[in-house]
């Protein structure tokens, strides 16, 4: 747009706000001054927020960057530029095989058993009963609890000789012995799961309850008067509409589970072997075990790009079936 | 379609000293737009939601026709309810929830759509059927309400409290609608209302409650002219009948020096106090020297072809404001004082202690 024309559009617009005895273009300078001012104090507001992010956010998150494409090693600690050398060996290795297939198990069995035991226990804990509000109190230890105790506490249920999962089990006639459940390959990943699932589920049933009790009576009432019987009632009425808070959580606790480290590595520390290893373990072992800050940095670049592209496909769907409202 | 009856029908919620809905005794007949209203908490919405098998019924039978529901689930009733936040599910556009009650019954989809089309067309809701109810007015949901219940061709419909959210005017309107609408498709209706003109305007019958408690059941027309007792003669009309502590006296009764003429019979029937009712239109102004009540006017309210004129009446037994009605151009100034008195045929006398009508 041509200045003269800008100006124009100026003088109009101060034209009723003359100062006495001024002229217009006098008024338009007056205009532009404070315009200028103005725009100065928004950049210099901006500045720390973006200072702080760049900090915080973007420099680590470029360097991680970065060091996927470096080599070091315990003898040689600084970083060589490595290229694309650590994505190719981690892409053609078979550990990387076995973490994604562990990290994948790991999730999608502690998001799904914490979206069941999370939703039965919300609906339990909301039909009125003697010692109601004591048990609402219990349900969420689990999840107030650190997770390096609660690992503790769970390698003490497993214990092979003291723990009471074997003596139960045991007295149950349903092992043989004195099975480690963490020390095996074939049974050490089902143990974390479940330990992580008690760890995290109180999470969903406090989301869950406060869901389903913020579904109108009246709702329900209609399903019935419409002729539903009660496990009608909950599918078409109560459950859609809780709909949105279940997106919301199962999305939380996608990502939580994924990244999910002190419970794994207090267990098992990703073994035995491999049997255990998730990206967050498996990062921690090459960074500051192996000391290959390469290799760990591609690990995490890998990780952060399939959790994106989850997030990314799981919000389209949700967008597709009516948003997260 | 089919008739309703409560049979000695009683509420009890657990913990409670006195029922909800105590012992009631109504017949709706087959077809009757039948209203229930009352003050909050005098058990309308406990007797309807009883039928609806949403209440349990702690004493008595409720049937409907022949059948005797009272501990058949609500699903097996074949009754729809029309909720007074409509109760819409809101993951639903307006069709699906129109169609869900048919759905459910495992009605075909295609005839399922008819009946949706036929409702919408009725209740001109045909251009928002794909809209979610969050997408409309709350005419509109009112209006997807009233379908929701039609589309079902139930044996009764159940409306609780369903205009209360809409704006007055509105409010008028739908209230014509809805009457028409039962008339046309001549389903047997139980109606709860807390507003009086409501029930006056929409009821075949009115059935007045209080405390739990059926007080009269009659036509509209038969409550205004002949309340059963002082409750419901304060209850029905609008402004409420004016309500007078009178003793006996020589051929009518005595309030603080000035006699009130009433019929013989009703004279013969007085044994000590009552309490004297007399509607706004009721009033007769008098001249001084014919010995009416003194009322001083405090607020004049002009309605065009009339007037209800408010005033104090310093008297013993008579409350706070006497409200008069007044024909345009016999309208008396704020200020002034004027004398009214009623005649014989247009007061009714209520018994003073158990309120109960004396009046023939």
């Amino acid at each position: 747009m041509p200045p003269t024309v800008r100006n124009a559009d100026v003088s109009i617009s101060v034209a009723e706000r003359l100062a006495p005895g001024e002229a217009p273009d006098q008024a338009v300078a007056r205009e532009k001054r404070r315009h200028h001012r103005q725009t100065a104090l928004r950049v210099l507001c901006i500045v720390p927020p973006i200072a702080l992010l760049g900090a915080l956010v973007v420099y680590p998150l470029a360097n991680a960057v970065y060091l996927s494409f470096t080599k070091s090693s315990f003898i040689n600690p600084d970083p060589d530029w490595a290229g694309l050398a650590n994505y190719q060996a981690i892409l053609t290795s078979d550990t990387f095989l076995t973490v994604l297939k562990n990290s994948l198990i790991w999730t999608v069995a502690v998001v799904a058993a914490q979206f069941v035991l999370g939703l039965a226990s919300a609906i339990l804990l909301s039909q009125k009963f003697k010692g109601r509000l004591v048990l609402r109190s219990m349900v969420i230890l689990p999840w107030i609890m650190p997770g390096v105790i609660a690992g503790v506490l769970w390698k003490l249920l497993y214990d092979p000789y003291l723990g009471p999962v074997n003596a139960v089990a045991g007295g149950l006639g349903l092992v043989d012995g004195n099975p480690a459940w963490l020390g095996q390959a074939s049974t050490a990943l089902a143990a974390v799961i479940i330990a992580a699932i008690w760890k995290g589920f109180p999470l969903s049933t406090i989301m869950y309850m406060a869901s389903y009790q913020g579904v109108p009576n009246e709702l329900r009432e209609a399903a019935r008067s419409d002729g539903a019987n009660a496990w009608q009632v909950f599918l078409h009425v109560t459950l859609p509409a809780m709909a949105p808070t279940i997106r919301t959580t199962v999305l939380l606790t996608t990502v939580w589970t994924f990244n999910y480290f002190d419970l794994v590595y207090v267990m098992t520390a990703g073994g035995p072997g491999t049997s255990t290893e998730i990206f967050p373990t498996y990062i921690y072992r090459e960074a500051f075990q192996n000391v290959r800050y390469g290799v760990a940095g591609a690990y995490g670049v890998i990780s952060v790009v399939l959790l994106s592209i989850f997030t990314v496909v799981y919000l389209r769907q949700l967008n597709k079936s009516g948003g997260l409202d | 379609m089919a008739s309703v009856s409560y049979r000695g029908a009683e509420r009890l919620y657990p913990g409670g000293d006195r029922p909800a809905v105590a012992d009631l005794n109504l017949e709706v007949e087959d077809g009757e737009f039948m209203v229930l209203v009352g003050p909050s908490g005098c058990g309308k919405s406990t007797s309807l939601r009883m039928l609806a098998g949403l209440e349990e019924v702690t004493g008595g039978r409720i049937l409907i026709g022949d059948h005797d529901v009272t501990d058949v689930p609500p699903k097996e009733r074949d009754i729809a309810m029309v909720f007074q936040n409509y109760a819409l599910y809101p993951h639903m556009n307006v069709a699906d929830n129109m169609a869900f009650a048919l759905k459910l019954a495992g009605v075909g989809k295609e005839e399922r759509m008819a009946r949706v089309r036929e409702a919408a067309k009725l209740l001109d809701l045909e251009p928002y059927l794909e809209r979610k109810p969050k997408a409309l007015s709350g005419g509109q949901r009112q209006r997807v309400a009233m379908g929701r219940a039609i589309v079902r061709h139930p044996q009764v419909f159940c409306m609780d409290e369903p205009l209360s959210n809409l704006d007055a005017k509105l409010r008028v309107s739908t209230r014509t609608q809805i009457a028409a609408l039962q008339q046309r498709l001549g389903i047997t209706t139980l109606y709860v209302t807390h507003d009086q003109v409501e029930a006056m305007t929409m009821g075949d019958r009115v059935a007045v409650m209080k405390d739990g408690v059926l007080q009269q059941v009659d036509s509209p027309l038969r409550l205004y002219e002949r309340p059963t007792n002082v409750f419901v003669a304060g209850f029905i009309g609008s402004p409420a009948m004016n309500l007078l502590s009178a003793k006996p006296g020589d051929g009518g009764v005595v309030i603080d020096n000035h006699l009130l003429p009433v019929d013989r019979a009703t004279a013969s029937k007085i044994d000590g106090d009552v309490t004297v009712g007399i509607r706004p239109e009721a009033w007769r102004m008098v001249s001084e020297s014919e010995g009416g009540l003194p009322v001083r006017v405090t607020v004049v309210e002009e309605l065009g072809a009339d007037a209800y004129v408010y005033g104090q009446c310093d008297l013993d037994g008579v409350p706070g404001q006497v409200v008069i009605r007044a024909a345009a151009g016999r309208v008396p100034h704020k200020g002034e004082t004027v004398h009214v008195t009623s005649d014989p045929d247009r007061v009714h006398v209520f018994d003073g202690g158990s309120g109960r009508r004396l009046s023939t």
